[in-house]
Order: structure tokens, then C-alpha cells, then sequence
């Protein structure tokens, strides 16, 4: 029979249990794969949408971003309802009960969760990128073909011979390892959205609130550069303190927007992606660091 | 306990803001000096875009907002809507400045179709109004590919685009080549310029009159590696070299090209 | 040392900004090392309050509590702790087999020593057939059983449990029950909160009572429950003639005759005996 040891620590083994199962619970949720059944099918019609340009290397264009596009909506939706219910969920079927009556510490069970969400988003996001690498592998299939057969390309606004380096053109395009920089970002942007539903969720009762709330700070995190810059300028105190709350909470997601320049092949260093990378870990560890406080006193 | 909650949390607070402004300064800076990204949501650029542009921007999908306005832009073309057409490409660059394609199509779109259009528009008064309006609109492309490359000095394709603009649409026989000619080997001067952009600055010397210039520079050319590019493409330059060797008298042991062979004829080109 | 103490144990829920509830007050509960101790009391008395504060998912307004002498506020104590919750809900996707290994692993338990256990554990509860059957096909009872199971998952000291037979036909109660007793004969303590008094009266040892946070009545339930003005004898076999023997000595001794009849059975008693009788002569599904 088993008595207490004086001291318990913190456990991986534990930690990973949990975030295991909250792997489980989420893909069982409709909302889940309805949303990935969506995600593949918008990515797969990219190829459609990129009839409408002028150029082929302009084909490339579009499907890259309509494709990295479709990643982020989809995963950003799925970050957002599935943070938004990881708590909820547990709370309202009363499985926690149980789990903290075992000797597990509440920082151990809310970053199991968490983990458990963001594990789960990195599969989604590979498997999409790799759906995503076959679109753009097909599209560069095409062109190819066409500059085989020894046809001209649309290229530029006259057309002009499949020459080597229109060629090596299309796929320097097509097969840009700099999509991995982007794809990177793009997770990470998940990251921090699932961070800030976590934290909702440790105080809201309500889901749709969460949801709302969350898109509400994803939409701001976009203006919070100019925000700042505002605040450092000299506007009214009502102004300045509204502007306030937006830099003091607001994740800076105008940083993740340098995956636009990576599609386009501007010199986007890998220095700096890892800075942003940073960026984006450190506000999601403070967050979480906040929703532990909250959960730590919470009444189950 | 609520005591104890909001001091562990206004602790975090106190000790996060300072590092989350100065990361995000550090990182914002350093996109600035690398000119990365375009600009933030204003009321002007919400006023252009309309509700749902607008909202996608703020969403952090720049690329894909940008490729709708260009889609529509090119609803606009097939609609010769010109105007709005104009006002959609220059949307489309304020959001993505760095997308070359929208400078270059841009530019095609005012210097070529807008303008051939309205020069044959007979809703115009005169056959001057319609020289002035079709003037008009290469001017405007020009003007559009001069912002594009200010925005974009690093990348071949603008130059080559004015310098064929210049050359094409700013009919001055004499003029013109030489005008467009410098453009054209700023082009050639990226290494991951075609052959093809190579080729024009020899054409533009010869139409403008400088075939020493033109000799010159199919001499430079012919030394390049002739692997990296089909046949057809020397055989051009060898025959195009040649005609100037005969025009500027070169003694035959000082030749450098072949005599005129047969070309084979490139599929497809005008 | 005792397996739960609680010293001056209280808990006030705040209601707006001027009026607050009293969950508990000052509980001074002693619970003995293996003893069952039925904690009983109206909905709304304090049990799960209780409950929750022993298993520090409240944390106490005034007092303190104390498992085998740790404070119940440091998760260390929740080894020798094992839980079945009211009304209990599993991952419902889960097997009876991977909810025990679930909780198993949390609890640090891994490989061959935790795969024996879900095995004894699914005999202990009578759910091998249904091992591999996903939670949300099982009965409520069936639940019941596996909440059971996880809750001696590591072989804690204490057991707590909360309504363990609420929802459950006659059969699974008496079955849990069962299990209840050999708890005890394995040497482990259990707390046990129920309004079904007289499943309670059974098996535990002691009960406290508890009513708007207070404890209102403690004590060993023979004595508590026995009449000591009052003696019984139950008799068979005696014609009438003896039977007023019986009354008139029970006259010349001084007492008088409260009661006399025929001794009723119980309502479970009678059900358990037809149920067993049904199952030799008829045929399930015939």
C-alpha cells in the first residue's frame, strides 16, 4: 500500500500523458476535421485560382500564397476552437476531477494541455504544408511539361523560349527551401494563439466568448506595431491609455508577417526568423506563465 | 488569495513589458532596414481595400489580399475598364511593393493595352485626343516602372521592362533604342539575368545606330559559356555578330564569329 | 497518526460583494486508519465541500486538513489518495482498459508492473469481458466500477468516495459494496459520502452527519443506531400457546410488549433472492 513520499516533482512522463490524450480528444472533435477536410480541399484547388494570372512564373505566385494562406486560416481556426474548449471541455464533463485528485500539479495538467494542442497543430501544419509542397510540385510539373515540349512560356508579357534559366526560374520558385521559414512562422503563429485561448479559458465560462475574444486579439495583433508607435507619440490620455492596453497585451503578429517577403524571394535572413521564432516562444511562455497563476487558485 | 493571484500576475507583467517592447523594437527595426513587408492598415488603405480586404489584412494575409485586388485587376482588362484597372495595380503594389510581377504586368497593362485602346478609342473627339491619351498612358506605365525599380533596385526584370517600353512604346526611331539601351544592360549587369536580356542591349545599339557598340557587346556575350543556353539562341548572336563584322569592315583574321549558318527557327517567336 | 484530519476545516463561498455561504464550518473530522467512515448528510450539507478540500480542489477558507499527516494542499499527498467522483465521466473515447492505464500513468506507473495491475484491477471489478469496450457503450454501474478501479489504480492508503452506489441497481450496489469490505480487509481506509442510508449503515464503521456545513452527529453506527431501552429476540417454531408464556414473563419481569408479529425481509433482500432464483431457470435472451 502506497504512502506519501515527502516531496513529488515535476514529471515529463506525466506532462506527456496528459498532452497525449488531449492529442486524442481534439481529433475525435468534429470541428476538428471538418476544418482539416476543408484545409485540403482549399489547398488542392489552389492550382484553380492560379489560372488567373498573366505570367506562369505568376502561377507560382498565387498557389504559394493561396496555399500558405489556407495553412493559416485553417490552423489558426483550429488553434483558436481548440484552446478555446481544452479547458472547458474538462470542466464541464468533470474528467478533471479525477486527474487532480491524482498527484499531478496543475502547471503539470495545464501545460499538458497545451502542449497536447500545439503537438497536434504541428501534424496538422506538416501534413498540410505537405499537401501544399505537392500542389506547388504539380504546378511546377505542369510548366515543366509545357517548356519540354518545347511550347513557349507566358513569360513576362510576351512569350518566350523555356530557356535554362526561365526554367531554373520556375523551379527556384516552386522548390524555395525559404517556404520552410514561412511554414515556420505560420506555426508559431499558432503557438501564440493558443497560448492567449488558454489563458480566456482559465477564466471565461463561456466557449463562444473565448473564440471571440481571441480572434478579438489576433485581429489587434496585427495593428499593435502602430499602436505602439502611437503611444510613443503624444495622444490623449483616453487614447493613451486604450493604446496602452493594446502594446501591454497584444502579441507584435506583424513580425510574423515577413512570410509575404519569403514567398516573394526578398532576402528574409534566417537570423531573423529565428529572432521572431524567439519572439513568439517568449510571449507564449509569459502568457502561459499567467494562466498557471489563474488556474493555481481556481476553484475546480 | 485574490491578494496573492494579482501580485504573481502583475509581477509577470512588470517584468514582461519592458522585454516584449524592446524584442519587438529590436525585430521591427531590423525589418525596416531589410525593407521586408509593406504598409499597416490605415483608413486610406481600408477606404481602397473595402470591409473584407480590409479585415483579410488585419488577418496577416497580405500576399492573398494583394493577389485578389490583382485578380481584379485583371477582371478590370478584360472589362478595358482603365482607370479602375490603374487603381487596382496601384493598390496591389502599395500592399506587396516587392512583388515584381504586379510592376511589370502593371506597367503592360498602361503602356500597351490601356494605351492602344484609347489611341483607337473613337469615343475620343480627335485623332489627337486619342495620340494624347494613348501618350498619356505610356507615361503612365513609365512612371509606374520608375517607382517600381526605386522600390525594387535589385532585380532585372524592371529594367528590362522600361528599357522595352522606351524602346517600343516611345516611337522615336533614332532616339529611343539609345535612350532604352542603358536599361538594358542594367538588366544584363544581375547574374540571374536570361540570355535573352543580354541580347536586346546588342539590338537596341544596332536599331539606334551603334554597331561598333553592338559589335562590342556580342564580342562580350560570345565568350559567355555557350552550354547554359539552347543553340538556337548563339546561332542568333553569331548571325546578328557576323552582319556587324561585314557592316564595320573587320579583317577576317580578326573575326570573331562564324560565318552566317542556317538558324533554326524558334517556335512560336515574333 | 490518523489517515484525515482536519483542524477547524471551513470554506465561505463569496455570492456578491457583501454576502457569502458557508460550505463548511469548522469541521474537526478524525478519520482512523482502516475504518470506513460514512460521511453523510442532506444535498447541500458540505460533503463534496469536503471531498474537495481534503483533495485540495478547494483551497480551505480557515483550518487545515491533513492525509497521513501531510497537508492535503501539497500534491504529495494524492499518492496515498485515490478518488471516485460522483456521477463519474471518463474520456468517453477511451476504453475501460486505457482509462485504468490513463491513470495509471499519471500516477507514475509504466510498463509490466502497470499492465498487472489494470489486469488484477479488472478482476477486482468483474470488467474483463468489457475491457476493450469503449466507456461510452458502458452502464452506469459498469462506470461506477471503473471509477473504482482508477481510484486503486496505485494502491493509495485512502480511498475516498462520492455516492458510490447513487444510479446503481440493487445487484451492482451490493457488488460495490463487496468491494467496499475487502478494501477494508486489505487494510486501506475509506470515506465514504452517501444519502442512501441504509446501504451506508451496513458497512460503515462510523458515520458523521453533517447539515449547513456543521457536524451535527459522529459516532460508531451500533451505537449509534442501537435502542439500548429496547431488547429483541426473533423466534421460530413457537405455537401460540408458548408465544403467551413468552408475553406473560416478559410482564412478571417487569417490561411490557412494544411489538409482535412477523419479521419483515427487505426490499433488497427479496429482490437478491428472485433474481437469484430467475437466473437457474430462465435462459437470457430465450
Amino acid at each position: 500500500m502506497q504512502t506519501h513520499p515527502l516531496r513529488i516533482y515535476f514529471s515529463f512522463g506525466r506532462l506527456w500523458t496528459i498532452a497525449r490524450n488531449t492529442m486524442t480528444e481534439i481529433i475525435r472533435q468534429k470541428f476538428f476535421y471538418i476544418l482539416v477536410i476543408f484545409a485540403v480541399v482549399v489547398l488542392v484547388s489552389s492550382r484553380y485560382f492560379s489560372q488567373f494570372s498573366m505570367q506562369d512564373l505568376d502561377q507560382v505566385k498565387f498557389v504559394k500564397d493561396f496555399g500558405l494562406a489556407a495553412i493559416k486560416i485553417f490552423g489558426t481556426l483550429i488553434a483558436i476552437v481548440g484552446a478555446a474548449q481544452l479547458l472547458h471541455l474538462e470542466l464541464e464533463n468533470r474528467t478533471i476531477y479525477p486527474i487532480l485528485a491524482k498527484p499531478v500539479f496543475r502547471g503539470e495538467f495545464l501545460l499538458g494541455k497545451y502542449l497536447g494542442m500545439i503537438a497536434l497543430l504541428l501534424l496538422t501544419t506538416l501534413m498540410m504544408s505537405a499537401i501544399f509542397g505537392g500542389v506547388l510540385f504539380y504546378t511546377e510539373h505542369q510548366l515543366l511539361a509545357t517548356a519540354g515540349r518545347g511550347e513557349m512560356l507566358p513569360v513576362g508579357v510576351g512569350y518566350q523560349m523555356a530557356t535554362p534559366e526561365v526554367v531554373q526560374q520556375i523551379i527556384k520558385q516552386t522548390r524555395d527551401p525559404n517556404l520552410l521559414k514561412a511554414i515556420a512562422l505560420i506555426y508559431f503563429q499558432f503557438v501564440i494563439v493558443s497560448s492567449i485561448g488558454l489563458l480566456i479559458a482559465t477564466f471565461a465560462t463561456s466557449v463562444i466568448f473565448n473564440v471571440i475574444a481571441t480572434v478579438m486579439i489576433y485581429l489587434c495583433g496585427h495593428l499593435e506595431s502602430t499602436a505602439r508607435q502611437a503611444w510613443l507619440g503624444d495622444p490623449s490620455p483616453v487614447t493613451k491609455f486604450m493604446l496602452l492596453i493594446i502594446t501591454f497585451f497584444v502579441p507584435d503578429l506583424s513580425a510574423f508577417d515577413i512570410v509575404d517577403s519569403v514567398v516573394l524571394g526578398q532576402a528574409v535572413p534566417l537570423n531573423l526568423v529565428i529572432r521572431t521564432i524567439g519572439y513568439g516562444i517568449f510571449y507564449s511562455a509569459i502568457v502561459l506563465g499567467v494562466a498557471w497563476c489563474i488556474f493555481q487558485e481556481k476553484e475546480i | 488569495m485574490m491578494k496573492t493571484l494579482g501580485l504573481k500576475i502583475a509581477v509577470l507583467l512588470v517584468l514582461m513589458v519592458p522585454l516584449k517592447w524592446t524584442f519587438e523594437e529590436s525585430l521591427e527595426g531590423r525589418r525596416a532596414d531589410l525593407k521586408l513587408g509593406g504598409p499597416g492598415l490605415s483608413i486610406e488603405l481600408r477606404a481602397k481595400l473595402g470591409q473584407n480586404l480590409a479585415l483579410g489584412l488585419l488577418g496577416g494575409f497580405r500576399a492573398f489580399v494583394a493577389d485578389l485586388v490583382w485578380l481584379k485587376a485583371h477582371g478590370c482588362w478584360m472589362e478595358r475598364m482603365w482607370f479602375q484597372l490603374k487603381e487596382r495595380v496601384e493598390l496591389a503594389v502599395l500592399l506587396q511593393p516587392h512583388a515584381i510581377s504586379f510592376w511589370d504586368v502593371g506597367a503592360w497593362h498602361m503602356a500597351w493595352n490601356a494605351s492602344y485602346d484609347e489611341g483607337i478609342n473613337q469615343n475620343y473627339p480627335s485623332q489627337a485626343w486619342r495620340l494624347k491619351r494613348r501618350h498619356d498612358w505610356v507615361m503612365a506605365g513609365k512612371r509606374f516602372l520608375e517607382e517600381g525599380i526605386r522600390n525594387n533596385p535589385d532585380h532585372y526584370d524592371l529594367y528590362f521592362r522600361l528599357g522595352w517600353l522606351i524602346y517600343e512604346r516611345l516611337k522615336d526611331p533614332m532616339k529611343n533604342p539609345l535612350e532604352a539601351a542603358p536599361y538594358f544592360v542594367k538588366a544584363a549587369s544581375f547574374p540571374d539575368a536570361p540570355l535573352y536580356v543580354d541580347r536586346m542591349v546588342g539590338r537596341m545599339y544596332v536599331k539606334g545606330g551603334k554597331t561598333r557598340e553592338a559589335y562590342e557587346w556580342w564580342k562580350k556575350l560570345w565568350k559567355e559559356d555557350h552550354s547554359k543556353n539552347p543553340q538556337q539562341l548563339w546561332d542568333k548572336i553569331a548571325q546578328w555578330g557576323h552582319e556587324a563584322e561585314e557592316e564595320l569592315g573587320i579583317p577576317p583574321s580578326e573575326r570573331v564569329f562564324p560565318p552566317k549558318s542556317k538558324s533554326a527557327t524558334i517556335k512560336g517567336a515574333k | 497518526m490518523n489517515a484525515i484530519e482536519t483542524r477547524d476545516l471551513s470554506k465561505y463561498f463569496r455570492v456578491s460583494l457583501r454576502r457569502k455561504v458557508v460550505g463548511l464550518d469548522r469541521l474537526n473530522l478524525a478519520v482512523r486508519p482502516n475504518e470506513v467512515y460514512g460521511l453523510l448528510g442532506p444535498n447541500g450539507s458540505g460533503k463534496s465541500t469536503t471531498l474537495k478540500l481534503i483533495l485540495g480542489l478547494f483551497q480551505p477558507s480557515e483550518g487545515e486538513a491533513f492525509i497521513f499527516g501531510m497537508s492535503a494542499e501539497r500534491v504529495a499527498s494524492r499518492v496515498s489518495v485515490g478518488f471516485l467522483p460522483e456521477n463519474p465521466y471518463f474520456y468517453r473515447y477511451l476504453s475501460g482498459e486505457e482509462t485504468i492505464r490513463f491513470f495509471g500513468r499519471l500516477c507514475g506507473m509504466r510498463g509490466k508492473n502497470l499492465e498487472d495491475k489494470i489486469d488484477e484491477l479488472l478482476a477486482l471489478v468483474g470488467l474483463e469481458a468489457h475491457r476493450h469496450r469503449r466507456l461510452a457503450g458502458y452502464s452506469k454501474g459498469m462506470l461506477q466500477r471503473v471509477g473504482l478501479a482508477q481510484a486503486l489504480v496505485h494502491d493509495p492508503g485512502l480511498i475516498l468516495l462520492d455516492e458510490p452506489t447513487a444510479g446503481v441497481d440493487p445487484i451492482g450496489s451490493i457488488e460495490i459494496r463487496n468491494l467496499i469490505i475487502k478494501l477494508k480487509q486489505m487494510g486501506k481506509t475509506v470515506l465514504l459520502c452517501s444519502h442512501l442510508l441504509d446501504q451506508v449503515q451496513d458497512i460503515c464503521d462510523r458515520v458523521g452527519i453533517l447539515h449547513y456545513g456543521k457536524m451535527i452527529l459522529e459516532g460508531e453506527v451500533k451505537d449509534l443506531l442501537a435502542r439500548k431501552d429496547q431488547f429483541q429476540f426473533v423466534s421460530e417454531g413457537l405455537s401460540e400457546p408458548a408465544r403467551a408464556k413468552v408475553r406473560e414473563a416478559i410482564l412478571k419481569g417487569g417490561g411490557r410488549v412494544v411489538m409482535e408479529g412477523n419479521p419483515e425481509t427487505t426490499l433488497e433482500q427479496l429482490f437478491l433472492q428472485s433474481v437469484k432464483q430467475a437466473e437457474k431457470t430462465i435462459q437470457p435472451g430465450k
